[in-house]
């Protein structure tokens, strides 16, 4: 695009810059149909402005607005509940290997993902717990905090990683992160991002 | 624009306390922030997240506003930044996303435009300025969608009117350049 033809259009030139610069297109016939293409175009989004819409949409917005701002006040008092979930998750992992100390990374590679639903699924917490060897337990804070670190690293600013590594603990974390970011944590772990 | 009179009145009521107060000012702003969110991300399940993330941050963020400039200009700011993070957002989501269909395409089909003709000239427009850079897109809406003057917008973005000048001529040149390759 010309931009002579911007400036023209934009109201940009000088009265003498604006004097010459009609005078050219008065004689160019590309000048005259660049500028009537620019003035067609300010035309449509003119045409877009105003747009009939579906107003119950809007009418919701305030009403999800409160909904959405009950559910956050609720959740600020089950900070850890997220964080929670995907030590489960992590569990349920240890649950399923073999007691000989198999590499996690391979073992996990070579699960079949309906195998995986299915404990997800089907395994509650209290049955889990009750189910995972003595000799594990110790082990799995240390493998969660890693892969926490890990994705959170990954995910989020240096504000949490700060947190992270001062070894904050999880209800102090929460604080920091929104819902969104910790959903997003744990949806990314539990598709096996991590794994 | 809006009576600042009647947004002071407002402001002032919300942060004494009165919740109805932030519901009026938000029945006076959805569509705008609505229809900005919309025009940045190019869809509406998209723009409705981001209004609920505005809505958010308006409500917290309400007892610190000192009316320094509009709230016009305030809520437009939240609602630009936001837009902006979001697009860079599902672009990074998009780069590593192992799904098999983009999240984005799979929002498009939603819509509360009613009329198919309007929709696919919004389309149109829309996909032209997802080939924009964010920023030049920014001005682009604010300055025709929004009728703001140059001023107006680098109060929204902080950016100096040089610089947004540059960016809309680009923004312009880009778009005339898609307009003429569809003829």
């Amino acid at each position: 695009m010309n931009e002579k033809i911007f400036r023209y259009a934009e109201g940009e030139m000088t009265p003498e810059e604006k004097a010459q610069f009609e005078k050219e297109l008065k004689a160019s016939e590309v000048l005259q149909a660049e500028l009537g293409n620019y003035k067609n175009l300010l035309s449509e989004v003119e045409d877009l402005r105003f747009v009939e819409t579906d107003e119950r949409y809007f009418s919701n917005i305030i009403p999800e607005f409160r909904n959405n701002l009950e559910k956050k006040k609720k959740r600020s008092y089950h900070p850890a509940l997220s964080f929670a979930s995907a030590v489960v998750t992590v569990m349920i992992l240890f649950f399923i290997l073999p007691i000989n100390n198999k590499n996690i990374d391979d073992y996990v590679t070579n699960i079949p993902d309906s195998t995986i639903s299915e404990y997800l699924n089907n395994y509650g917490d209290q049955q889990l717990m009750s189910n995972i060897p003595d000799d594990y337990a110790a082990s799995y804070d240390s493998i969660a905090d890693a892969m926490l670190y890990s994705q959170i690293r990954a995910e989020l600013g240096t504000e949490v990683q700060a947190s992270v590594y001062n070894n904050i603990d999880y209800n102090s974390l929460v604080e920091t992160i929104n819902p969104q970011e910790a959903d997003q944590i744990y949806a990314a772990m539990i598709n096996k991002k991590i794994f | 624009m809006t009576d600042n009179k009647n947004d002071f009145e407002l402001v002032n009521k919300f942060t004494g306390g009165d919740e109805s107060a932030f519901n009026k000012i938000v029945l006076e702003y959805q569509h705008k922030i609505y229809w900005h969110a919309r025009r940045m991300t190019g869809n509406h399940l998209d723009a409705d997240d981001i209004v609920q993330e505005v809505l958010m941050v308006m409500y917290k963020k309400l007892k610190d506003f000192k009316f320094q400039s509009s709230l016009f200009t305030w809520i437009y700011k939240i609602t630009s930044t936001r837009s902006i993070n979001f697009i860079n957002r599902r672009k990074i989501k998009q780069a590593f996303s192992f799904e098999d269909e983009p999240e984005s395409s799979l929002r498009k089909n939603e819509d509360i435009i009613e009329n198919l003709e309007t929709r696919e000239k919004l389309d149109r427009l829309d996909e032209m300025l997802k080939k924009i850079p964010p920023k030049q897109r920014e001005v682009f809406i604010l300055k025709n969608y929004e009728q703001m003057t140059y001023e107006e917008i680098s109060q929204v973005t902080g950016k100096s009117i040089g610089g947004l000048k540059s960016n809309y001529f680009q923004a312009m040149k880009k778009i005339m350049e898609m307009v003429k390759k569809d003829e």
